[in-house]
């Protein structure tokens, strides 16, 4: 996508804390009114990024591009950018209102504009007529929307949450994801979202970006994020993953690759490169593999015994630990069809060839 | 008694040990300056006001009003001097940070007499001798007050959300603009309450004033201590009343305003 396109484009970034890169090169095109997410575990690098864009650290190569134009050597504060901090970061001092007014009032808007945009952002947040408040005196999740509005009430070229809701309860946490989605797509903004928690991306992004060691491993929808996962690491850091050692016997030209195990040979997807007699893993999802009492053709079989049950409610986890020592987990949905074999119970573990996936050994593929 | 009360009777105990210790010598010195002879007898004999007529003139509240001016330029300077220097020390790292510590909290801990004999010494040596006089007496107490303000601004600071001021940046706010519309606004308790214990601090010193007052430049301690080569009068015990009442309503009235057990008891930030 050309820079000018793109709501925030990055370029080749990277920024380095002593001699460690803490982002290493990154290239990113955010379209104009796109949810992104920047996932990853700590210390990947995303909040470095988040921070790069918003001025408050400066990149030591490359380029950030906000509305088509660099913003290199530009202050935050003069960058239009809504930011949503952990902690909310309101001022303590001021209510609700004057919160809600500080980015209009730097702006040197007058007082009319500012009181009708303060109203119209605090309903868009549901806090009508609270902005007589003080911050200290409100509920987190309160707080969490006065932040909120604070950021959009200015109109930023984007807005950028910083793990925005990993203060706030469980309950809480589910119902604020799809009210900041929703806020979302009503004005339209542009949003970075930057988090650690894969349940909190899947919900709420257009696009993720995994984020692994100041790299980005992949950037796609949420269902390609899950279904394809491009790397190993995004594999096993989105939802869980069974991975059990195979061989490569042939390297196939578009992103195929024939494995072997001990039932027989199958053709399975490598997004990865892979040579022919290499060892590699075979990976699938819990939810698409199978326990049967005989094999299925043209399906990836593997003998195992059953040591555990774990009931779940909506479905039960089958933790299968097969002959050549891995142990896997299947699950099956709890649908009175379902038969769930007994613990000690020999049994074959099958997945259809489309649902696996071959990686390299090693994490980082290279 | 069961068991488990006798640890709290214990405490009640100490606490009430505790406050005779410090309440009977002001009960016994103001009780003192209403007796009706001229001797300072305890229990006081008879009941008089003419020590409180004695208290009550110029030659006593002259020095007062001095001590007050005094506390109040002091408590101000070092109010001033004190907020850049706690921005410094708590936000900044570079290399003499360690050493202007000790150098803003030293006197809190050198007692003030060496400071006193210091600073005579080092202004006489220095060729600052016409300083001599008020200036200097509030030289002196500024550099014995600066360990308060810079204390209680530094604690104030610390206690401020970092993310405030990047907030208030990404919001559009120029750097003077963060400082005026959030940082002071933020601090200003700290900064105020370090006002205080200055003022107080320097009202209730005498061991650099001993050294520095001149005649005409007197505080009301050091009035008080040469009063006391004659003798103590009934007069004395009124007067010794007198400022106790000064820091005492300057700390009801500003307890009402803001907790200043916070900066008292705290030792880096507050929550």
């Amino acid at each position: 996508m050309p820079v000018a396109d793109a709501a925030v484009s990055l370029r080749g970034v990277r920024k380095l804390f002593g001699r460690t890169a803490a982002v290493d090169g990154i290239d990113l095109d955010v379209r104009q009114g796109e949810f992104l997410t920047l996932l990853g575990p700590s210390g990947c690098g995303k909040t470095t990024t988040l921070n790069m864009i918003a001025g408050f650290l400066q990149p030591d190569a490359g380029a950030i591009y906000l509305a088509g134009r660099s913003v290199d050597g530009l202050p935050p504060f003069r960058r239009d950018i809504g930011l949503v901090f952990q902690d909310y970061a309101l001022f303590p001092h001021m209510t609700v209102a004057e919160n809600v007014a500080f980015g209009l009032r730097m702006r040197r808007i007058n007082r009319t504009e500012i009181a009708s945009r303060v109203a119209a952002a605090l309903d868009l947040v549901k806090l009508t007529g609270m902005g007589d408040r003080r911050p200290l005196a409100m509920s987190g999740g309160q707080r969490q929307r006065v932040a909120l509005a604070r950021a959009l009430v200015i109109d930023p070229t984007v807005l950028l949450l910083d793990e925005p809701l990993s203060n706030l309860d469980l309950k809480l946490r589910e119902t604020m994801r799809l009210e900041i989605t929703e806020v979302q797509r009503r004005t339209g903004v542009t949003t970075i979202l930057v988090t650690h928690d894969q349940g909190e991306a899947l919900v709420m992004s257009d696009r993720i970006a995994v984020m692994n060691g100041g790299r980005i491993e992949q950037i796609a929808t949420a269902q390609e994020i899950y279904e394809c996962p491009a790397t190993r690491f995004v594999a096993e850091f989105i939802g869980s993953m069974n991975a059990i050692p195979a061989l490569c016997v042939v390297a196939e030209v578009d992103g195929r690759c024939s494995v072997e195990i001990e039932s027989g040979t199958a053709i399975v997807r490598a997004p990865q490169k892979v040579r022919s007699g290499e060892r590699i893993l075979l990976a699938f999802r819990p939810e698409r593999s199978r326990v049967r009492a005989i094999g299925r053709d043209g399906d990836v079989n593997a003998l195992g015994t059953v040591v555990q049950h774990i009931y779940l409610g909506t479905r039960t986890e089958i933790h299968v630990e097969l002959a050549e020592g891995t142990r896997c987990i299947v699950e099956t949905p709890n649908d009175r069809v379902a038969v769930v074999p007994r613990v000690g119970e020999a049994v074959i573990l099958t997945v259809e060839p489309e649902d696996c996936i071959a990686y390299p050994m090693n994490v980082s593929g290279q | 008694m069961r068991r488990r009360h006798i640890p709290w009777a214990m405490l009640r105990g100490i606490v009430v040990l505790l406050y005779l210790f410090i309440l009977v010598p002001i009960i016994i010195t103001v009780s003192v300056s209403f007796n009706s002879v001229n001797q300072s007898k305890f229990p006081p004999i008879g009941f008089s006001l003419r020590w409180w007529g004695d208290a009550l003139a110029a030659r006593w509240l002259q020095p007062l009003a001095f001590s007050i001016e005094l506390g109040l330029l002091a408590a101000v300077v070092s109010m001033l001097l004190g907020m850049p220097l706690a921005f410094a020390l708590v936000r900044y790292r570079f290399p003499g940070r360690e050493a202007l510590t000790t150098l803003a909290l030293g006197p809190l801990a050198l007692p003030a007499l060496v400071t006193g004999i210091g600073l005579l010494q080092f202004i006489q040596a220095a060729g600052f001798g016409f300083l001599f006089g008020f200036p200097t007496l509030l030289i002196g107490h500024v550099l014995i007050c600066l360990p308060f303000s810079v204390r209680t601004t530094a604690i104030s600071l610390r206690a401020m959300p970092a993310n405030l001021e990047l907030a208030a940046l990404s919001l559009g706010a120029t750097p003077s603009a963060v400082l005026r519309e959030i940082t002071l606004p933020l601090v200003k308790s700290g900064v105020f309450a370090g006002g205080v214990f200055a003022f107080i601090h320097s009202f209730t010193d005498y061991s650099i004033s001993l050294f520095l007052a001149r005649p005409g430049t007197q505080p009301i301690t050091i009035t008080i201590l040469s009063f006391l080569e004659y003798g103590f009068a009934p007069t004395l015990a009124a007067v010794a009343a007198l400022t106790l009442v000064v820091p005492l309503v300057l700390i009801a009235v500003v307890q009402r305003v803001f907790r200043i057990g916070d900066f008292l008891y705290a030792e880096n930030a507050r929550g």
